[in-house]
């Protein structure tokens, strides 16, 4: 009788396991890769500024990716290895960059340093539908925040402020950044919008495909 | 005796609680101006039919508001709250009470715990009904290289509700392209799949037909449809669309054809009409239309550029040709109606009236893509006459385009990105018989504030609907997820 009971349990174990397999398949949202472990890698070090460790991590495993090959531009740059205008012309045509979440917010961390607001935008926003999911990317929203506050968008910051107020790991950058909504003068304290918004204001139009 | 104390604190608490609940704006300081609220329904003309009109203070200080809303004929409704939650059916008691008539708003707002009353505002209610069930829409979150969660959805415009008719959580990630119906009527639809599994669906004789998205003599998908009446033919474009970014200009994006021709489908035989007239190899013709009889087809048509350069020297004229749907041929001349290259300007999207009277177009300083344009504005060129204007009370410093006219054509919609520059909305208009547009109203939400503050989408090319477009969506996918589909033959005049 126990045998029997075990087998029928063992046999419910397997079906349940199936079934929990099937329906997991069937009801999985469609996602696109929010990144490779190596694009999580140079993400990484990109956010710390480690631009030694990213040109070496590249010179010792060349990377594939071309969000990453980017980061490791920048990093040439920033050690004087590549001049403005040659990394620039690599820039500038991003087709096929943008392969995914942490590709798209990678490329928004690289224009943003460059000054190309406008393509950091571009590029937060694909960061933000690449997911597919309703609830918005912490960094990207606040990158939409930051482009919008740079190009005097004002309505357009709050918005993404009131909804980055509603979440737990936006909140602390939602209440950094709303003075500036409510007080714009107050762009003066954050030298870094201070000068991007000089270099749009003032920086002739480009074009990017 | 603690315990009682306790309670008698309680239950004053309470009674003061519920005074301070029930305390209305009786002492609100009287200020002669008008209340700034979100959406601006302020001096709107509206149809009978409509959803309720709520609306906040745009001040987000503001922490209660307090209407009273009074029929010139009679009937009255009150709401108070953060935002105005009228009752669906007193709203629509209320309007069709006041059928052509005013109804006059009273609005008091708290802030710093202190109301204040505004000067009264009006809502007119049209006398013309909007015949139409609902509107269609696309759903969609910004995204350049890549697209997420997007979708059509059918919106009833009595209520608040909304209805998927097709989107991608279902749909393995396809992008869904714009649902086109014949005259708001959705017994003929159209939309475009792209992506592996791509094609152009055609709904039509109560049955889905997926052609192949690419016919290779085209060399390219069918992009912007326009039905014919009959509905027997589709008219589309074929369009080689790139994009492009400015680093610094306000208009972010520049989207632009290498190159776009005009062809019209036959449903009936899977052909595409093609002709020398509409598919000029140094022009770009596109944006079809047919006119209401069916014996026109209006498109837009500039000289080719050199792109991306001379992007901003791209300008659409206003053309028409003659079509005889009996033959489905396509006339020997094609008139033009508006030069915009000459006037500096470039016209796209023509849309004509259903009743024949009025052409809505968009004018930008060039291209097509109008969209992303903020000098884009609305016009209208009366066919009788041929006289044209800005629909000056309707424009906005902002992108306003993608209109569509109701099935009587007394209404109009179009999207504006006027809110935040960024994220486009769907407002509704009418025309009254002297040809002068009503100020337009934003699609109305139980809570609109809330709802469109926090939403990430936009909208794009709505339509209105004359009932529930009633599509079999799990069919639609499957359909969409086999590999049958029916080639289509080009054929030339």
């Amino acid at each position: 009788m126990m045998k029997r009971l075990l087998a029928i349990r063992w046999q419910t174990f397997l079906l349940l396991f199936f079934l929990c397999l099937l329906c997991g398949g069937c009801h999985r949202a469609p996602q696109i890769a929010d990144g490779t472990q190596e694009e999580h890698e140079y993400d990484q070090l990109l956010q710390q500024k480690q631009w030694a460790k990213i040109v070496e991590k590249n010179r010792l495993t060349p990377t594939e990716s071309e969000a990453c090959y980017n980061v490791v531009r920048l990093a040439s740059w920033h050690l004087g290895k590549c001049s403005r205008v040659e990394l620039d012309k690599c820039l500038d045509d991003s087709h096929g960059v943008l392969g995914s979440e942490t590709s798209a917010l990678m490329m928004s961390d690289i224009y943003l340093q460059l000054g190309m607001v406008n393509m950091a935008r571009r590029a937060a926003f694909d960061a933000m539908v690449a997911m597919r999911n309703e609830r918005p990317n912490s960094r990207a929203l606040k990158r939409l925040t930051e482009v919008a506050i740079i190009t005097h968008e004002y309505d357009l910051a709050m918005k993404y402020i009131k909804i980055g107020e509603q979440y737990d790991d936006c909140r602390p950058w939602a209440k950094r950044l709303r003075p500036l909504v409510e007080h714009p003068e107050k762009i003066a304290e954050f030298p870094s919008y201070q000068k991007l918004r000089e270099i749009h204001d003032s920086k002739k139009d480009e074009f990017f495909l | 005796m603690i315990a009682r104390k306790t309670s008698f604190s309680f239950s004053l608490l309470l009674t003061l609680g519920v005074l301070a609940a029930c305390s209305g704006p009786q002492d609100a300081a009287f200020v002669d101006a008008l209340p700034v609220i979100y959406p601006d329904y302020v001096d709107v003309t509206i149809p009978v039919g409509i959803a309720p009109l709520n609306f906040a203070m745009a001040d987000d200080s503001v922490t209660a508001i307090d209407v009273v809303v009074n029929g010139v004929d009679g009937g009255m409704l009150y709401s108070k709250g953060a935002c105005t939650d009228f009752d669906i059916q007193s709203w629509h008691s209320l309007l069709e009470q006041n059928r052509g008539r005013e109804l006059n708003l009273t609005v008091c707002a708290k802030r710093d715990g202190k109301w204040t009353r505004y000067r009264d505002f009006s809502i007119h209610v049209s006398e013309a009904d909007l015949p139409d069930w609902g509107i269609t829409y696309r759903r969609i979150a910004p995204g350049y290289e890549m697209f997420g969660l997007m979708g059509i959805y059918e919106r009833e415009l009595s209520t608040f509700e909304e209805k998927s008719l097709l989107d991608n959580w279902e749909n393995e990630g396809m992008c869904i392209n714009c649902h086109t119906s014949n005259r708001a009527n959705p017994d003929q639809h159209v939309f475009h799949v792209r992506g592996e599994h791509g094609a152009t669906l055609i709904h039509t004789n109560g049955r889905d037909e997926l052609l192949k998205a690419v016919n290779d003599s085209l060399g390219g998908t069918m992009v912007y449809p326009y039905w014919h009446p009959d509905g027997r033919y589709c008219a589309f474009s074929t369009n080689k669309t790139s994009q492009m970014f400015h680093t610094t200009k306000e208009n972010v994006v520049e989207v632009y054809d290498s190159s776009s021709d005009v062809f019209v489908y036959d449903t009936e035989n899977h052909q595409i009409i093609g002709d020398s007239l509409i598919m000029k190899k140094l022009w770009a013709e596109n944006c079809p239309a047919f006119s209401p009889d069916g014996r026109w087809l209006y498109f837009v048509t500039a000289r080719r550029q050199v792109y991306p350069t001379d992007y901003d020297k791209e300008r659409y004229s206003l053309c028409r040709v003659s079509f005889d749907p009996a033959t489905g041929h396509i006339g020997q001349r094609v008139d033009t109606l508006i030069n915009a290259a000459a006037e500096g300007k470039s016209v796209s999207w023509p849309r004509p009236s259903y009743d024949g009277h009025y052409l809505m177009y968009t004018l930008a300083d060039y291209g097509y893509f109008t969209i992303w344009h903020p000098e884009c504005d609305l016009w209208l060129l009366d066919l009788l006459t041929g006289q044209r204007q800005p629909l000056t009370i309707v424009n906005s410093d902002r992108a306003d385009s993608f209109h569509n006219w109701s099935s009587d054509g007394g209404w109009f919609l179009f999207t504006s990105r006027r809110d935040d520059g960024r994220y486009s909305r769907i407002y509704l208009s009418s025309i009254g018989q002297d040809g002068q547009a009503t100020k337009p109203f934003l699609l109305p939400q139980r809570d609109p504030k809330r709802f469109y503050t926090q939403s990430l989408y936009s909208y794009n090319t709505p339509d209105f609907t004359i009932r529930p477009v009633g599509n079999d969506s799990q069919a639609q996918i499957r359909a969409l997820k086999s590999d049958e589909r029916i080639p289509t033959e080009m054929v030339k005049n």
